[in-house]
């Protein structure tokens, strides 16, 4: 799991609030990686250019909409964030369609060991698992399982009770499980 | 189906071999450049950059210009001097001085980050006339501070963000005679967006046993318990009563405890609060450490009065109480328009057992009695119910939705 990243200080949150540029530049740093990693996994990882321009309107608007956030406040500023990467992926609606994925892992090469290329075979079964899932799972799993948002951030980012979140996880899970059963079989299709 | 009731059918996968690519770092340096642009660009669409004029157009301004400027100051000579003034008396011009700004040498064309600046200038003053807070700090801002006229501006500024800071200290410290911390925090935290230095003043303004920190933003479906006992504790330890006793509630209300119905109860003796602390005492009457901390406030023996509604010890919750006749009771005053009673019923049925019907119910009556602050307190939760937005869009001031 992705760990959060270590949360921005109050002053330079103020002083992002208030436009000073170092501060400003200091939020973005902090939490680019974590955000470029969201939005990758929500967009399912098919459209580099589109990642990289989804980052940019998240962050935009988190420094558009710095003025509004409390310190003080209950949610954390990596929470804020994360939630308005997520809104900002689910209402990308100019996202282009989907380009199949290659079907088999690419060759190994030469003195790569057995280890790397079976992370690689399974981190490619993963991705297509996690492109395979209704939008609303995919960007619950994500939450959850990438970026250790608790149910409650979940439902708060998402707008849903947190019956839902917890609803959805449980059948995004599965279908997972199920996504990596048929895809390699040799490790998960045997009885657990 | 929950991820509670089954185990996770990923325990063995390891999720973590699914990683993004690293991310450009010039990103960030794009994100921030698009940002300081985006700022640049508003500056620039307010401020008219001049281009560089030739020579014969810069003699037609400059005779325009004196001849426009002899004419006005002749016309506002007539205008102003009555026939009794003698001619050589001193003309004392209305209004604030204007700020003197350093002369550009003769001959010399102003750069346009000059014309910028001066507009700014300009802006803030007239922004402080106007008592245009904002206007000031974001006027005082927009020039460079090796500007020659960021001195000028810092006198005017300093001066109109000291009077603003005196008047809300002031405003703030009837806040804290009133009692009113909450109201302090939350002028703070606009103040801030304006200027830092006022947010700190009115941070400074003693107000209630430990300053004026309290949360506003509480959401029963989303809190944490344990979290709001231990932060009641911990204003019990620095002897914030007020602050203990919201906290505690605040924690009974979001799962129904023993303990942070103790903590209630303790605050309230502590505070004085007796109507709290009735509230709270039938549980603790055989408590000997409670009855001394109340002692002189409350009598522990007294009999309570009889309680709403009778019944069982409903999901386990001590408390004398039945939460499914609260909200029967809630709904009944609902339909014969009673929405004080229904909500005083619905916030009684949360107390005793937080359930998502009796929250709904305390929004829907706190809409209807057109009680923003208490229907704030449960909107959250039902914020997508298209009955609820229909029911709350005038008490909330939202769009009620198709």
């Amino acid at each position: 799991m992705d760990q959060r990243p270590a949360e921005v200080d109050d002053v330079t949150v103020r002083r992002a609030q208030r436009g000073e540029a170092d501060a400003v530049r200091a939020v973005v740093e902090r939490y680019h990686r974590a955000v470029h990693a969201l939005v990758w996994r929500m967009s399912a990882a098919r459209t580099p250019d589109r990642v990289e321009d989804l980052v940019q309107d998240c962050f935009v608007r988190v420094l558009r909409g710095l003025g509004g956030f409390d310190p003080r406040g209950p949610a954390k500023l990596s929470t804020w964030i994360l939630t308005i990467a997520t809104r900002v992926v689910l209402n990308d609606r100019r996202r282009p369609p989907d380009e199949a994925l290659d079907e088999e892992p690419a060759a190994p090469k030469a003195g790569e060991p057995a280890a790397a290329l079976d992370r690689a075979q399974l981190a490619r079964a993963i991705g297509k698992a996690v492109a395979a899932l209704p939008e609303a799972q995919r960007a619950v799993f994500v939450l959850r399982e990438y970026h250790d948002l608790d149910y409650a951030e979940i439902a708060h980012a998402l707008e849903v009770d947190l019956g839902t979140v917890k609803s959805r996880l449980a059948r995004a899970r599965t279908a997972v499980r199920e996504h990596l059963e048929a895809a390699l079989p040799d490790r998960f299709g045997g009885p657990r | 189906m929950t991820p509670d009731d089954v185990p996770n059918p990923l325990a063995d996968v390891d999720l973590d071999a699914w990683q993004p690519p690293e991310p450009a770092m010039e990103q960030v340096e794009a994100i921030v450049q698009r940002h300081a642009g985006t700022r640049t660009d508003v500056a620039a669409a307010i401020e008219v950059t001049p281009t560089t004029p030739t020579r014969t157009q810069r003699l037609r301004w400059v005779a325009a210009g004196v001849l426009i400027g002899a004419a006005a100051a002749a016309l506002i000579a007539v205008a102003l001097w009555p026939d009794d003034v003698a001619r050589d008396a001193p003309v004392v011009a209305p209004g604030p001085p204007p700020t003197p700004v350093p002369d550009r040498p003769a001959g010399t064309i102003a750069s346009p980050r000059d014309v910028a600046d001066q507009a700014a200038l300009a802006r803030l003053e007239r922004a402080a006339r106007d008592r245009d807070w904002e206007g000031i700090a974001s006027a005082y801002l927009a020039i460079e501070p090796d500007s020659k006229y960021h001195a000028a501006a810092k006198v005017v500024h300093d001066r109109m963000r000291d009077e603003f800071i005196a008047a809300e200290v002031e405003s703030a410290r009837t806040l804290a005679r009133r009692g009113d911390c909450k109201a302090i925090s939350k002028r703070a935290r606009l103040v801030l967006l304006i200027w830092k230095e006022a947010a700190d003043a009115l941070e400074a303004v003693p107000c209630g046993e430990a300053g004026n920190r309290v949360d506003v933003d509480f959401d029963p479906a989303s809190c944490d318990a344990d979290a709001l006992v231990a932060s009641a504790r911990e204003a019990i330890g620095a002897n914030d009563w007020d602050q203990a006793i919201e906290l505690a509630e605040r924690a009974n209300q979001c799962k129904p405890s023993k303990g942070a119905r103790q903590l209630a109860l303790m605050a309230a003796c502590r505070a004085n609060d007796r109507k709290v602390a009735l509230e709270y005492r039938d549980e603790f009457r055989g408590n000997a450490g409670m009855r001394q901390i109340c002692q002189g406030l409350i009598d522990m023996d007294e009999a309570s009065p009889a309680p709403d509604s009778s019944g069982g010890d409903l999901g386990g919750n001590p408390y004398p109480c039945d939460a499914d006749a609260l909200v029967g009771e809630a709904r009944r005053a609902g339909g014969m328009n009673q929405w004080s009673e229904m909500l005083r019923k619905a916030e009684a049925s949360i107390k005793c057992r937080n359930s998502k019907h009796a929250r709904q119910l305390a929004l829907m009556a706190a809409c209807r009695l057109g009680n923003k602050v208490k229907a704030l307190v449960y909107w959250k939760e039902f914020a997508r119910n298209t009955g609820m937005r229909q029911v709350c869009y005038v008490t909330l001031g939202i769009d009620p939705g198709p």
